[in-house]
């Protein structure tokens, strides 16, 4: 014989006929004798049934007509993506040396919520980053790196993601001095196309002056370069006119401290995957990815961003705030993780009194965090090696 | 996928902005009724299920036919709702208790979805009215698998793709919204009992 608590517990359940025959028996018997529980049964019922009777909204009047009208502007905004994309391939023909580009832009990269997650795969540095990503001579001496898959006479011919969009003409000699005292990535690519933090000054190369220009006449307004920030809440803020090379180099960038990049539409970190293009383009001028990377990669995404991108400015995670974080994030996975083994353990141990389970899920569910469901997160803890991971979120504003 | 979906999708995948406004013409409502019950006022409703369109139209080539269309749209509109309501509660957080200025005097921000008196709710439409509020007060998780379950009929399996959470979860997730709509609700139990001892 069931006890009340028990048979509430199943209320749910029974009112979807999802219960199987006995168990489906015991509460009509139940409920039957016991007022208290039918009372509970009634009232269920009755949630359930209104809930069923809310009726749908009519669409406003000008639903259409403003979708409409969207959808015509969306349709332009392709259009115009499709004729440059067409521009600059004739482009590239011609002078060997063009990246595409896109309309006046800013991504917003976040680093975000600092979601701590526990991943089995270790994530490696390459073992030999010169080996993946060459440091090549350029004709006028100057270092430049190509992608490994590059081809040595596509290396110079300037490649899809406009690494080496500059890299075409030399530069005047001041110019020179100037990238000299500038800070340089892996391979100062972007010092002809970029503006100086500091002095405030652009500088571009005969390229980008084409470029800007054919800027200008798409868009009505003077190009402006490729500037990035971290900001105080980790959000990695790139405003750019030319986002396909700067998400380049960010895809770049997270590869290269040790991560892959997939393309996904939704954004929930899985066991096994690093890095999600969450495809939120609502409108061009965004771009939502999340990463996971680990913590301690935080600093060499800092170094990396800075030596890619002249003027970076860091107003995000400092040392100390790191160091929190990691120590507590630790903490509380170590926590999690040692009372959703022993909850695991009880959930083994227990089946197949799904009451029990049912109960345990929940208390583990309640564990995890809000974007990390429990599934994937169980899988991880599981299995982990024990690193801490980091999300990185580049969302909407 | 029915044929025709497929034809008018293939043209979407061009540009064709009139096949895309025949594709989704029979998920409009249901998208606008998904963020009006997730969001909770029309305007805002209205706003983002114009931007899920737009956005399903701008990333259409993604769409890789793995689970149904329609789930693929439902799934970026359940979405795109949970981030404006997370966009909310960050600016929101700081404001709750901020008194609002009209132009004759101050008055007190009233707290949206608050319940109203039992002796206000006497009527079985009203218990609808009621159950509404009270959907509106529950958490967003909550909010989101009551309004595709219990209000759009949508199934297990098909609110796990939507979620992409595994079906285990869903279900406890739809146990642990309803409970917590049954405690939202409790003061008025005699109400709802009322309707079958009448």
């Amino acid at each position: 014989m069931r006890g009340c608590n028990s048979i509430r517990k199943l209320l749910s359940e029974y009112l979807e006929n999802s219960l199987d025959e006995s168990a489906s028996n015991a509460v009509s018997e139940h409920i039957y004798n016991c007022e208290a529980c039918r009372k509970e049964y009634l009232f269920e019922k009755s949630i359930r049934e209104n809930c069923r009777q809310i009726q749908d909204v009519e669409l406003p009047g000008d639903f259409c007509d403003r979708l409409h009208s969207g959808l015509m502007d969306a349709v332009k905004d392709i259009q115009k993506e499709e004729s440059k994309r067409r521009i600059f391939n004739i482009d590239r023909k011609r002078i060997g040396v063009f990246s595409s580009v896109a309309a006046g832009i800013i991504i917003f990269v976040a680093l975000g919520r600092m979601t701590g997650i526990l991943f089995d795969s270790v994530l490696k540095l390459p073992e030999d980053m010169n080996k993946e990503y060459g440091v090549y001579e350029k004709p006028d001496g100057t270092q430049e790196m190509a992608a490994k898959d590059e081809s040595d006479s596509d290396q110079w011919a300037g490649t899809e993601n406009g690494l080496l969009m500059a890299a075409s003409q030399p530069l005047s000699p001041e110019e020179q001095e100037r990238q000299k005292n500038a800070p340089r990535g892996m391979g100062g690519m972007d010092q002809a196309a970029t503006v100086n933090a500091t002095g405030g000054e652009t500088l571009r190369s005969p390229d980008m002056t084409e470029e800007s220009l054919y800027s200008i006449a798409m868009n009505g307004a003077e190009a402006e370069d490729t500037q990035v920030y971290i900001e105080r809440d980790s959000h990695v803020l790139i405003e750019t006119n030319d986002p396909q090379t700067a998400e380049a180099k960010v895809r770049n960038i997270i590869e290269r401290i040790g991560a892959s990049i997939s393309d996904e539409q939704i954004v929930v970190p899985r066991k096994g995957m690093d890095i999600f293009i969450a495809g939120y383009e609502s409108n061009d001028a965004r771009k939502d990815i999340v990463a996971v990377l680990p913590y301690d990669k935080y600093q060499l995404l800092t170094e990396e961003l800075s030596s890619m991108f002249p003027g970076f400015v860091n107003n995000g995670l400092n040392e100390r705030d790191l160091t929190f974080y990691v120590k507590e994030r630790e903490q509380e996975l170590v926590r999690n993780s040692e009372r959703i083994e022993e909850l695991e353990n009880k959930r083994v141990n227990m089946q197949p009194n799904t009451d029990v389970m049912q109960l345990i899920l929940n208390e583990i569910e309640e564990l995890s965090t809000e974007n990390n469901e429990i599934s994937s997160w169980l899988d991880t803890v599981k299995s982990s090696s024990g690193k801490v991971y980091v999300v990185i979120t580049i969302e909407p504003r | 996928m029915p044929e025709n979906e497929k034809i008018l999708l293939d043209r979407c995948c061009t540009g064709d902005a009139a096949a895309f406004e025949a594709l989704i013409s029979s998920y409009q409502k249901k998208v606008y009724n998904i963020a009006y019950r997730m969001l909770g006022n029309i305007d805002d409703a209205s706003e983002i299920a114009q931007e899920v369109f737009i956005k399903i139209f701008r990333s259409i080539r993604q769409f890789k036919g793995e689970a149904a269309f329609s789930t693929w749209v439902y799934k970026i509109a359940v979405n795109m709702c949970l981030d404006e309501l997370r966009k909310r509660k960050k600016s929101r957080s700081v404001y709750i208790d901020e008194a609002v200025r009209l132009e004759d005097g101050e008055v007190e921000k009233q707290i949206p979805g608050e319940m109203p008196s039992p002796e206000e709710m006497t009527e079985k439409n009203e218990l609808r009215g009621i159950v509404e509020n009270a959907i509106k007060l529950l958490d967003e998780k909550h909010r989101c698998v009551v309004v595709l379950r219990d209000i759009q009929g949508m199934s297990y399996e098909e609110i796990a793709q939507i979620l992409n959470c595994p079906l285990g979860t869903i279900k406890s997730r739809i146990n642990r919204a309803r409970a917590a709509l049954r405690d939202i609700l409790n003061p008025q139990k005699e109400l709802f009992i009322g309707e079958y001892v009448k």
